[in-house]
């Protein structure tokens, strides 16, 4: 899918604007804090009806916004339709619309005004959770080069971000579980005052391993699949590696192993299922086989339910769990480079919009967010030959020297400058660009990178 | 809020309390108030220190009423051996207007959430519990005759369904049937507009024709 056009009004920087976007690579410069990546963040919002950038969704309103709200509008080419989707993120909404409905969705704020997200699809109201996964879109912005090496809870991030774009039913459970295990630690701490007793817990027992078995699922399918991919894109990535390192030195030698030895995504659930035997799982039917393995996590919890109590604290369950990565059996966050563990978070990405191109059947839109400086030449100009030939890339910039030159001969290049957009490029149409080696050079690169995907 | 007067800002603050009211709703609201008739002001104020002077729980099913034990309690044509638990006195009204329920009720006032710092000795529980043990002789039914089912209409959701179990283990009793409101389609609705929670459980508890 691509964003065709894009208009917003009082979100962020912006008080009004209309922007045409072009398929193929895009490119956005400009000094920081001109509003760059503040295009993105609007995309990203009409995808998944959140910004990547921030919790707190009120910033996105234009300080001194007169109507104290911001709207985003984008149309949107898919492969088969084409969808107008509209958010309008408003605060302090007048009292026409702030029912008793209103203040149950609306989270409470500070000031005790309301908060309200409106979204629209081709001119009618839509809840915000049919809104995910119409518009696909990944983003990659500076924090999640930290993806390897950052906490496991940005690693769950990353999972259920990807799944919740692809799967509804996944998105719900997740919410619900959410719930149940807020509610589940209250009680474990209310328990352990001694103003709750020990049985209450059965009911969220049975709710939490309800809840807990399809998540847990749901990331392990995920991540079989996503290793593939991710695997693949890290040895077209990592093998240019090898070029530059001297083959004859030591270090270099052992770094080009290192780098080459297939990427392994590894699932890390905080429960661990008992190993089925070979033979049970063909013979036990799907669902007798899944009630044995509620059975088995329910007796899990069992057997820490005295922890749990003196803690207060749900020690069970995906939202304890985390992702690792593996290359020749070598843990990456440990003992990987710094270079590689950005390689790995890169493959990982380009992983995730290939999973979720194979699911919805829709290419996300790829956005990313200020990521070129973090990156070493080399890695960069990987990066925008893997990208090449998506339906739509966006790239934020401060520096338009360090984006490799065979890859900005092909994009549209925007200058953003304090707020303003000027259009300072566009691609030469395919007939008309010169047969220059250069041209011919990127296509071949691209011809390489497809080669390794057979 | 800066106004010129001080009982206008005291009237607006304290109507901006009230659930469903914003700000502005509360300024419109008072300033009617200052421009309608002066009985028709104090007829407000009056009806507003009454409902709180004359509303008392009734002894028997803790609903909020005016008489002790309320209407329904003490209607012999009700069936007094069918309680039907609910959260809020909203409910029974809710419950009443379908005219289908010929049994009694047992408002709780909340449900259990440890997240809200709600336990069971925050809710009408134990009078429930109490209730059930003692059978229908308290009511204007037969002396003696035990509570036949108990109706756990809670909320269906997480901490609705949470009090309907806890309430269930507490209760339970060889004799008493406990059951819970059926969830799925709402009628006239278009299936098309049904949400997959709603839908799935509607399937679930589909019915042979």
């Amino acid at each position: 899918m691509r964003v065709e056009r894009l208009r917003l009004t009082d979100f962020r920087s912006y008080r009004e604007l209309d922007l045409t976007l072009p398929a193929g690579l895009t490119v956005f410069y400009g000094r920081n804090a001109q509003g760059k990546s503040n295009l993105l963040e609007a995309i990203s919002l009409i995808a998944t009806t959140r910004s990547f950038r921030t919790s707190s969704e009120r910033e996105v309103i234009r300080w001194g916004a007169p109507g104290r709200f911001a709207r985003v509008v984008g149309d949107i080419a898919r492969s088969h339709d084409q969808l107008e989707i509209e958010v309008i993120l408003a605060e302090g909404v007048d009292d026409a619309t702030s029912t008793t409905q209103a203040s149950e969705t609306a989270p409470a704020t500070p000031t005790g005004a309301t908060f309200r997200k409106r979204v629209r699809v081709n001119g009618s109201p839509r809840r915000a959770i049919d809104l995910v996964g119409m518009a696909p879109v990944v983003v990659f912005a500076p924090t999640d080069l930290d993806l390897v090496t950052g906490g496991p809870s940005q690693r769950r991030h990353f999972l259920d971000l990807t799944l919740c774009q692809t799967n509804h039913t996944y998105c719900r459970t997740l919410s619900q579980y959410q719930k149940v295990i807020a509610q589940r630690s209250a009680l474990l701490r209310r328990i352990r005052e001694g103003l709750d007793t020990p049985q209450s817990l059965a009911y969220w027992d049975d709710q939490l391993v309800r809840l807990a078995l399809p998540i847990m699922r749901g990331r392990a399918d995920f991540l079989a699949r996503a290793s593939l991919a991710a695997a693949r894109v890290y040895r077209a990535l990592a093998s240019e590696d090898e070029a530059p390192a001297t083959p004859d030195g030591d270090e270099g030698a052992a770094r080009g192993e290192a780098d080459s030895a297939a990427l392994r995504l590894e699932y890390r659930p905080s429960y661990q299922q008992p190993q089925q035997p070979p033979d049970s799982a063909e013979t036990q039917a799907d669902q007798a086989q899944q009630a044995q393995q509620a059975q088995q996590m329910r007796a899990a919890l069992e057997v820490v339910r005295r922890r749990e109590i003196a803690q207060g604290a749900n020690v069970l369950g995906p939202h304890r769990d985390d992702l690792g990565f593996l290359a020749g059996g070598v843990d990456l966050a440990i003992y990987g480079s710094r270079g590689q563990q950005r390689t790995v978070a890169l493959a990982l990405k380009l992983a995730e919009l290939e999973y979720i191109e194979a699911e919805t059947g829709e290419q996300p839109a790829l956005l990313l967010d200020d990521v070129l400086s973090e990156l070493d030449p080399q890695r960069r100009e990987d990066l925008l030959r893997a990208v090449h030939g998506l339906d739509q890339t966006l790239v934020t910039t401060t520096d338009l020297t360090i984006a490799p030159a065979s890859a900005l001969r092909q994009a549209t290049i925007f200058e953003v400058r304090g707020g303003a957009i000027i259009q300072k490029q566009t691609p030469p149409a395919p007939e008309l660009s010169e047969a220059g080696g250069e041209n011919s050079e990127v296509r071949r690169d691209a011809a390489n990178l497809s080669g390794d995907e057979q | 809020m800066q106004t010129t007067s001080a009982s206008i800002t005291t009237l607006i603050e304290e109507l901006a309390k009230l659930p469903g009211i914003g700000p502005k709703t509360a300024q419109r609201l008072t300033f009617y108030i200052l421009r309608s008739p002066t009985d028709q002001a104090r007829r407000l104020a009056e009806a507003i220190t009454r409902v709180k002077e004359n509303a008392i729980q009734c002894s028997i099913c803790c609903n909020i009423t005016e008489s002790d034990p309320c209407p329904i309690c003490a209607n012999p044509e009700r069936d007094h051996s069918l309680i039907c638990v609910v959260e809020q006195p909203l409910d029974v009204l809710a419950l009443e207007k379908t005219g289908v329920l010929r049994g009694v009720y047992h408002v709780l006032h909340g449900a259990l959430s440890p997240l809200e710092g709600i336990g069971p000795r925050d809710l009408k529980i134990d009078e429930l519990a109490a209730r059930v043990r003692a059978g229908v002789s308290a009511g204007a039914g037969a002396e003696g005759e035990p509570v036949r089912e108990v109706i756990l209409a809670t909320n269906p959701n997480q901490e609705g369904d949470y009090t309907a179990t806890y309430i269930s283990q507490a209760i339970a009793r060889p004799g008493l049937l406990l059951t819970r409101l059926a969830r799925g389609l709402p009628i006239g609705g278009d299936l098309e507009y049904a949400d997959e929670g709603t839908l799935s459980r509607a399937l679930e508890g589909r019915r042979e024709l």
